[in-house]
């Protein structure tokens, strides 16, 4: 029986975001206990979830183990919590990768409360999020997870981005307004709270099926860095140095992504439909824009986040392609790109925290000073831009194949701004392994400690027994 | 006679905690938290009996009480009870005693409950009057420190609007024979739905308690009543009042403004539209902490004014959810306020604020929870209102209102992030006093139950629609 | 089985990565000889027996086809994996001889790693084997070279190919619904855009061999050490770019821009690299280039044969290594001196080796001329002899400028270099047989060496060597630049442009800036009404009032 299952993927979290907050403020035992509470918490989560995956039919379509509460009796309104193989393979990537970046971080942030319990707090709505099964707890997850958001961007972005905090929290009220209002007018229409599969089903007609299915989509691209909509989420990512928010900032695109993937009817309504070239050309354009500005930035974390954007943004197009077949293969591929992304960040910040250590202004060299910093970074750059050794390789081979079949010009758009961010993130570490710019001997202390590199290997031993068999793990 | 005393002890209770006061601040020299605890004391007291009697009244003709009159009872002792555990800091602070505040606030009690349960025109009037007088007197506490121009401008406006409620009743009572009590005036203004001067007559009696809420365009000193009063009488105008008469209101709408819903919807969605304009545009404007929230307050009573117009049971219902919704969520950021102290100065400016996430990093949370509730933002209590009210707004296919509330709320919800921005972003100006443990708690439980609400933990929603709907039958 | 043997290789590869000392790390490297010659003479056997049978590994299994990892040496693989077993094994003997690396042991783990993922290569029946494989040589190479700067282009050019490989196979899977190899030719039904996919995959081929246009990143790896060279360019992406040709070129038949592009970049290719090979000071460019004209040959052998292998282009490309060896060989004897215009006459530097060395290239050349002719008779095509004329007399003109070097030297100031007898004994050993199994000694046979010992003694190719010192035939490489000029340094600017332009773009900010210009305007028009004076209050209550009244008569309004 999986009752109260899934509700205590949602709780655990919360509850360590409670005790994190609830520890005394002394300096000694409180930074230490902190970071102990969200450890445990991360795996016994972790561990719960690979529970849950081995109760479900990985063979069943759909969604599988469903749990369900009511809420309120006027209106009648009974909550839905529910999983399938995709959602459950984003939940284990999110918690694995929380639980590798508090290992990563262990006692090294400033305010490490805040941090922890904003974390905790963020890890239990977006559970929520890939775990709602209806519509209204599905909206209730997407608007409550700009709560933690919000906090730790104003706590840890930069000072001058003041600014693009308004604008960010403005974008995230207008997103939850839009999605609020849609799903309103679908309970109103269906005169009841409908699963989440069946909201791809719902006709409407006339200007309330445009409306809704506009405001539907607005929601969602409020989420990901769309041009002409990018500009804040580049922004706040290249303001914040905490490596863990940096992770946190570059995981808002996935709401979006995730929306359309669950909300998004296979056949759009034909008024929409008519918009979705348009959409199409404003993906990609916004893909080689970015993917061609990260050329000439210097800095890893901007080439960091110009990589989750041109790959959230080739799994959207993934999605809007008139084929519901590759829902699986971006669920593989985000697996292994969530725990990529979730390494590189904290490599690059360790390599830009010894940066400043070391009193060097540019990273050339660097990594001649740290081996096993070098080995990692170099295994996982490989990794993110397509080694076969990673289910991302295999799966983004499936959807690029199913844009090639859509469109050719589209397809080979894609691939040019794949080919650049790739080509940007190679020179970048050649520069930082070019011996010509270290001094010669090994710096101790510089590279990073054991256990992290023992944790960069096991990630990507589980990324590679993914690639070899996807669901592995499952019992 | 005894009965009726004994269905009089909610009110008798209270008049009981006057006394005491009096007798303490004249007989002994006690200090502010004595006074509050006496206060309290007298507040638990009467809701017992008004638990007790909810359903009895010491005078049929004139009041009548119910389950819908005992909600609002209710609830201002709740919001009354908390304002007085805060209040005691701030007049500890000024080195005051506070008696005079919490006299005033236990008689704008009794006038609060005998205007909830009022049935009668004329009782009606008199309680008005008499929260006037009240107001005019909270007004007037400035210890010198602040001007009380406000006091004596605020009772020059109610005496008009006193004098326009007075004339619509005298023309009830000169034309339409002598009819006090609300629902036979209901009963005979059915009959004269086109009548122009009958609306009229009923206009000027409405017209009060839109004054009252700080509703546009009836809404001029509400920004000063707020902005310029000492902060526990801030706290009061806030949330006490507008409580009062919200209740006051729907109640007004059943009996009164029923006979001319047709006319009556279109002024209450112009009341209701202006006032969001205004609100927000108002709450951007301003630089005082106390006068955003106010405006702020405007907005949100205007979007209650807003499904009042629907005149529908369900739109009433949600009117009531959101109005809870938001005052708690005000009230949460009044206790954060009575936190925010430098060298034994209440804060009351935005700027005021700059670097308040470095150095007070709970009370900041709390700020920042109370404006993700009023926000909308799920799971905080302001969720649920904003579920209402859209839910409303669809069902009755009122997009282009939808449209103009979603649009000013985007505006009004700028204005609050600026407080967040500069709470987290701006350099840290003043060192800020020590905090104050019981206002810390108080913070804790009242964030909390904004935190709870929503879930409806043990059916608190079912329960405060079984009471509310009583009012229909 | 098969399968034995690949799991011995990964086994004996797997012995490279752990850390020993210098004298483990040697006997470690020798045992790994030992083992892989054991294993090649078993695989001969088998192949012999007719008992290797092949293996197939299911992986995955997907909507448009499973996916395995399947290991059938047919004989036409057979005739690809042997010679590349012999090179392989061939390295790491000349590791463990001559003492390239450091740690002999980790660097023969990765050519034995890059053998298995060539056999992977050749025996693909499926996309993603293809792929793979590709892929894992590329980043074994890097591995390999181990040199930043000479390996950079080096990645960035295989991943670009890397990358149009994955593009064209994901569009031709999508198009034909199938993974399988031998259902490309169905794409010539189905498929669009045929042009597109085979310029594209023609590209990505021509990276990998490093054909005239796209061999600079080959030239920057002259930088890295010789042996380090050499083995790039023998059994890293070069043959991999022909392995992907017979893969692949039914692929490439779709379009019919393919045979004229191609005809074209393979004569180029040849043509650049015999002039260069002639022209370039540095022995490492040198080989590169004399690599580069022997792939060029290749591929026009290979067109010639309808890109059918046979076991006589086997041959060639083993010749081919051998003439890596022996080059690396004339550049340690020659005190490891980088520039041929700096080296020391043969009379005056290990006499008796330089000799015998010339000896052993004569042979050598003698019978790759035997097997030219050879290829020529089964293609009966006399282009090939010439292929063959102009790598010989090339050769000799390279030997000549080694050997009949103006530049003399005292005799104390040389160290002496070690013999490695060992290592001229087997070559001459495989040579000479090799030389007999082919019938190279025949009388014509006697003429060509000796025209070849004319042509390596002769005062006349002298003058060729003043091109040695012109600087742009030296530094200058035509088709980098050309590349720099018209794509990199254009996209440079394009992106810095766009990184300070992103402000100025449209984007949310104008729309932000819009709408707080509209929101002061609102806040200034809200101090203009919201007076607080006794006569704006009053106004406005009667405005309330005047509304109720209007609101009266617009519900009495038809």
């Amino acid at each position: 029986m999986s009752s109260y299952l899934l509700l205590l993927i949602i709780l655990i979290p919360l509850t360590g975001a409670f005790f994190t907050l609830s520890t005394k403020n002394d300096k000694n035992y409180s930074s230490g206990n902190i970071y102990n509470v969200s450890i445990w918490t991360m795996l016994l989560n972790t561990f719960l979830i690979l529970y849950v995956f081995s109760l479900i039919d990985t063979s069943k379509q759909g969604i599988d183990i469903v749990e369900k509460y009511s809420w309120l009796s006027s209106p009648k309104i009974d909550l839905l919590l529910g999983v399938d193989v995709f959602s459950m393979l984003l939940l284990l990537s999110i918690n694995l990768s929380f639980f590798i970046a508090e290992i990563f971080i262990y006692r090294k942030s400033e305010r490490s409360k805040t941090l922890i319990a904003s974390e905790l707090l963020f890890v239990s709505l977006i559970n929520g999020y890939f775990i709602a099964a209806d519509i209204i707890s599905f909206y209730i997850f997407f608007a409550a997870v700009s709560i933690p958001l919000i906090i730790l961007i104003s706590t840890y972005a930069n000072i001058s981005k003041k600014n693009i905090l308004v604008r960010f929290s403005l974008y995230s009220i207008i997103g939850a307004l839009l999605l609020m209002v849609a799903t309103i007018m679908i309970f109103i229409h269906k005169e009841n709270n409908i699963p989440l599969n069946m909201a791809g089903n719902v006709n409407m007609v006339g200007a309330l099926e445009y409306f809704v299915w506009l405001s539907i989509f607005f929601a969602f691209i409020s989420r990901l860095p769309v041009w002409p909509f990018h500009y804040w989420i580049s922004a706040i990512s290249s303001s914040i140095k905490n490596p863990l928010v940096f992770l946190v900032s570059n995981l808002i695109p996935l709401m979006g992504l995730y929306g359309f993937i669950r909300f998004w009817p296979n056949t759009v309504p034909k008024t929409i439909a008519v918009y979705a070239p348009v959409f199409e050309i404003i993906c990609v354009i916004t893909m080689i824009f970015i993917a061609l500005i990260s050329l000439s930035n210097k800095d890893m974390r901007y080439k960091l986040f110009a990589y989750t954007t041109v790959y959230y943004l080739l799994y959207l197009i993934g999605v809007f392609m008139p084929t519901n077949t590759l829902k699986q293969n971006i669920g593989y591929s985000l697996f292994s790109y969530i725990i990529i992304v979730t390494i590189l960040s904290f490599i690059i910040s360790h390599i830009e925290e010894q940066k400043k250590k070391l009193d060097i202004y540019s990273s050339s060299g660097i990594l001649c000073y740290m081996p096993k910093a070098s080995k990692c970074i170099s295994l996982f750059i490989l990794a993110s831009i397509g080694l076969p050794i990673t289910p991302l390789f295999w799966n983004n081979f499936i959807i690029i194949s199913e844009i090639f079949n859509y469109n050719l010009m589209l397809g080979i758009f894609v691939m040019l701004s794949i080919m650049i961010i790739g080509i940007s993130f190679l020179e970048e570490l050649y520069k930082q392994k070019d011996k010509t710019y270290a001094t010669s001997s090994l710096i101790q202390g510089v590279d990073m400690p054991n256990h992290q590199f023992v944790i960069c290997l096991i990630c990507m031993t589980i990324l590679c027994l993914s690639f070899f068999k996807p669901l592995w793990f499952v019992f | 006679m005894l009965q009726d005393m004994l269905y009089s002890l909610p009110e008798i209770s209270l008049i009981f905690g006057i006394i005491n006061l009096v007798i303490l601040h004249i007989f002994s020299n006690e200090n502010p938290k004595v006074f509050a605890k006496v206060t309290r004391l007298w507040i638990i007291v009467s809701v017992f009996f008004s638990i007790m009697f909810y359903d009895k009244t010491f005078n049929n003709t004139y009041f009548e009480s119910s389950s819908y009159t005992l909600l609002f009872k209710l609830l201002i002792a709740f919001f009354s009870y908390i304002m007085v555990i805060l209040s005691p800091s701030w007049f500890v602070t000024e080195n005051k005693t506070g008696c005079k505040y919490l006299i005033l606030i236990l008689s704008s009690l009794v006038i609060n409950n005998l205007l909830i349960s009022s049935s009668d025109i004329i009782v009606y009037i008199c309680c008005y009057a008499m929260t006037i007088y009240i107001n005019y007197r909270l007004l007037d506490i400035s210890y010198d420190k602040y001007p009380s121009e406000i006091s004596r401008k605020y009772l020059a406006i109610s005496s008009i609007i006193l004098l326009l409620m007075v004339s619509g009743f005298a023309y009830f009572i000169i034309n339409g024979g002598f009819l006090t009590n609300f629902n036979q005036i209901k009963e005979f203004l059915m009959s004269s739905k086109s009548d122009i001067k009958y609306y009229i007559a009923v206009s000027l009696i409405i017209i009060p308690v839109f004054y009252t809420l700080g509703l546009a365009p009836f809404h001029s000193l509400i920004e000063d009543k707020i902005g310029k009063s000492i902060l526990p009488v801030s706290h009061y105008f806030s949330i006490i009042l507008p409580i009062t008469f919200w209740g006051v209101l729907l109640k007004l709408k059943q009996t009164l403004l029923l006979p001319f819903e047709e006319s009556i919807s279109s002024v209450l969605i112009f009341i209701a539209v202006f006032s969001i304009l205004l609100g927000a545009i108002g709450a951007n404007a301003r630089i005082n902490l106390y006068r955003i929230f106010a405006y702020g307050s405007m907005y949100h009573f205007g979007v209650c004014v807003l499904m009042l117009s629907f005149f529908t049971h369900q739109a009433d219902f949600g009117l009531i959810i959101y109005l809870l919704m938001y005052l708690l969520a005000l009230n949460g950021a009044y206790t954060v306020f009575y936190n925010l102290k430098s060298r034994g100065e209440f804060l009351s400016a935005i700027t005021s604020l700059s670097g308040l996430a470095k150095t007070r990093p709970f009370t900041t949370r709390a700020l920042l929870i109370s404006i993700f509730s009023i926000i909308g933002i799920p799971p905080f209590a302001g969720f649920l209102a904003k579920f209402y009210l859209l839910n409303e707004l669809i069902l009755h296919k009122k997009y282009i209102l939808l449209a103009i509330t979603l649009l000013f709320f985007l505006v009004l919800a700028k204005s609050y992030l600026e407080i967040i921005k500069t709470a987290y972003f701006e350099q840290k100006m003043k060192n800020y006093d020590t905090e104050n443990k019981i206002i810390l708690l108080t913070t804790l439980a009242s964030i909390t139950l904004i935190a709870i609400i929503s879930f409806n933990p043990f059916g608190i929603i079912e329960k405060i629609k079984d009471m509310f709907y009583v009012i229909y039958s | 089985m098969v399968i034995n043997t690949v799991a011995y290789m990964l086994c004996v590869s797997l012995l490279g990565f752990f850390r020993t000392k210098l004298r483990t790390d040697k006997i470690v490297a020798w045992f790994m000889f030992i083992a892989i010659s054991f294993l090649f003479y078993n695989y001969i056997d088998q192949i012999l027996l007719g008992l290797n049978k092949g293996f197939s590994f299911f992986w995955n299994e997907t909507k448009i086809g499973n996916i395995t990892i399947d290991f059938h040496p047919s004989s036409i693989n057979n005739e690809q994996i042997v010679p590349l077993f012999f090179v392989t094994l061939f390295i790491v003997l000349n590791n463990n001889i001559f003492r390239y690396e450091e740690r002999r042991s980790l660097f023969n783990s990765l050519i034995v790693l890059n053998f298995i993922s060539l056999c992977l290569l050749i025996c693909a029946k499926n996309y993603v084997q293809l792929i793979t494989s590709v892929f894992i040589s590329d980043i074994i190479g890097y591995m390999v070279l181990k040199d930043v700067d000479s390996s950079r282009r080096y990645v960035i050019y295989n991943f670009i190919s890397d990358m149009c490989l994955f593009m064209i196979l994901s569009m031709v899977s999508g198009r034909i619904q199938s993974l399988d190899i031998s259902k490309l030719f169905t794409f010539d039904q189905v498929g669009q855009h045929k042009d597109f996919v085979g310029l594209v995959t023609l590209i990505a081929i021509f990276i990998k061999i490093g054909a005239f246009s796209f061999h600079s990143y080959l030239s920057d790896i002259s930088k890295a050490r010789f042996q380090r060279v050499s083995t790039i360019n023998m059994i890293f992406c070069p043959i991999y770019g022909i392995l992907l040709l017979l893969k692949l070129h039914n692929l490439l038949n779709v379009s019919d821009l393919f045979l004229p592009i191609y005809k074209i970049i393979s004569a180029l290719t040849f043509v650049t690299g015999v002039i260069f090979f002639i022209l370039k000071d540095d022995i490492r460019k040198k080989l590169v280039y004399f690599n580069m004209a022997g792939f060029g040959a290749l591929m026009i052998m290979l067109y010639e044969k309808s890109f059918d292998w046979n076991i006589l282009f086997s041959y060639y490309y083993i010749i081919l290594y051998f003439y890596n060896v022996l080059f690396f060989k004339l550049y340690l004897y020659q005190n490891r001196i980088d520039n041929v215009s700096d080296m020391i006459n043969a009379k005056e530097i290990n006499k008796e080796i330089m000799l015998s060395l010339l000896l052993i290239i004569t042979i050598l050349t003698n019978l790759f001329i035997t097997i030219m002719l050879k290829i020529a008779y089964i293609e009966s095509n006399t282009l090939v002899l010439y292929l063959g004329a102009i790598i010989f007399v090339s050769l000799a003109i390279v030997l000549n400028h080694i050997y009949r070097s103006p530049k003399s030297r005292r005799l104390d100031y040389l160290n002496k270099n070690s013999l490695r007898a060992f290592s001229f004994i087997i070559n001459s050993l495989i040579l000479i047989l090799a030389s007999y199994h082919f019938g190279a000694y025949k009388i014509s046979n006697l003429i060509i060496v000796s025209l070849f010992i004319i042509l390596v003694a002769n005062p006349f190719f002298i003058y060729l060597r003043k091109f040695y010192n012109s600087s742009i035939i030296q530094e200058t490489e035509l088709s980098s630049n050309v590349y720099y000029y018209l794509f990199v340094l254009p996209i440079k600017n394009i992106s810095r442009i766009l990184w300070l332009m992103v402000d100025a773009l449209f984007s949310e900010k104008i729309i932000t800036i819009i709408i707080n210009r509209i929101n002061k305007w609102a806040i200034m028009l809200f101090f203009k009404l919201n007076k607080r004076s006794y006569p704006a209050i009053i106004v406005f209550i009667i405005l309330g009032i005047l509304a109720f009244v209007a609101s009266f008569y617009i519900r009495e309004m038809p």
